[in-house]
């Protein structure tokens, strides 16, 4: 037999040279990054500002000042634009469950579902347990599922129609506010969870 | 002229190759990002894997590292540690994608255009286990041909 052949590929790496080779390259691309990026006309800052946060623990504790239901008001209020409420994460940047993750966390009933669309679309049919909630009318349902909703560590699913849909976000964002530090949403909603035949509840009920 | 098993050129032709494709792919992958770190932030954010300190620097630093990654084995320079590098940068990707895709996150990948409305799914991990496979198969290589410089 022939030894070489033998060898494995990986004792044929000049393992020392490849990675002095790996580090050069590493922080002549960083160095000339951060000095582009200090003259090119759409650069960021590196620093990440105070008064602008990019994750949902830093927005929950700025926001944590909001109390009572004016949040909500605010929210609900159907001439106030989107840019009025205290937390505002576009859909980019909020957390977001696909149909699978929604299904095995309805599987496991690790978390709990807040249907954001009308109380009409709610009777005629929603995803099993998911609590009524109504995102264009935070007045009337948040002195009604917010104490059912004590842990505010508990996983929140907000969904409604889907794409075409903003109510998820916007109850999202207001439980947010409310210091609820685990929402999500499922942005496919009804109409992805009603095409996978997945069970369905209708009427009133959870 | 000195010669080896026509079986080993071969393999060598390939890996060299694949050295070249893997670079080509990296210059396309960061092409879309160069110019806009603040969209590519906001990309990188939705993985939810680095600290909000870290993710402007991120933003900024990576895309260029793809560029002269790319570069750097296409050309057949320094090729090797370029090739460590693809690995890495696959390897991350690879994980942070398969964690989100068991977390059951609808995300975006935003791995060659950041508007692409691609969602996150099988697929897209077992694609880029393949490139790192790829980046390995080429940081084995005992040498490379068409290669500005020699080792």
């Amino acid at each position: 037999m022939n030894s070489k052949r033998s060898a494995s590929p990986a004792s044929s790496i000049p393992w020392k040279k490849s990675l002095l080779e790996a580090w050069n390259l590493f922080v002549f691309a960083a160095f000339f990054a951060v000095l582009f990026n200090t003259f090119y006309s759409d650069g960021i800052p590196l620093k990440v500002e105070q008064t602008k946060s990019y994750h949902l623990q830093d927005l929950l504790k700025k926001n944590q000042t909001s109390s009572g239901y004016a949040g909500w008001k605010t929210v609900s209020s159907k001439s106030a634009s989107v840019s009025a409420t205290p937390t505002n994460l576009a859909l980019d940047q909020m957390p977001r469950l696909s149909l699978l993750g929604a299904k095995s966390r309805f599987d496991q009933k690790s978390s709990i579902f807040l249907d954001a669309r009308s109380p009409e679309e709610y009777a005629e049919g929603h995803i099993p347990g998911a609590l009524e909630f109504y995102a264009d009318d935070f007045e009337k349902f948040a002195p009604l599922v917010l104490p059912q909703l004590k842990d505010k560590n508990q996983e929140l699913i907000a969904y409604c129609h889907g794409s075409s849909c903003e109510l998820s976000l916007h109850l999202a964002n207001a439980l947010i506010d409310q210091g609820y530090t685990n929402v999500k949403v499922f942005f496919g909603g009804w109409p992805e969870w009603k095409k996978a035949n997945y069970p369905i509840n209708k009427g009133d009920q959870p | 002229m000195k010669t080896s098993s026509p079986q080993w050129n071969i393999v060598l032709i390939f890996q060299s190759l694949l050295r070249v494709a893997c670079g080509i792919l990296l210059i396309y992958a960061s092409s879309d990002k160069l110019g806009d770190p603040d969209k590519f932030l906001k990309v990188i954010e939705n993985y939810h894997v680095l600290p909000a300190d870290l993710l402007p620097l991120a933003a900024v630093v990576i895309p260029w590292l793809e560029f002269f990654t790319g570069l750097c084995l296409s050309l057949g320079f320094q090729w090797r540690g370029a090739a460590f590098v693809f690995c890495s940068l696959m390897g991350i990707y690879t994980l942070a994608l398969a964690w989100n895709l068991a977390q059951g996150t609808e995300m975006n990948c935003g791995c060659f255009a950041m508007d692409a409305t691609e969602k996150l799914t099988g697929w897209t991990v077992l694609r880029d286990l393949v490139f790192f496979m790829s980046g390995l198969f080429v940081l084995t290589a005992k040498q490379t041909y068409a290669a500005v410089k020699k080792e």
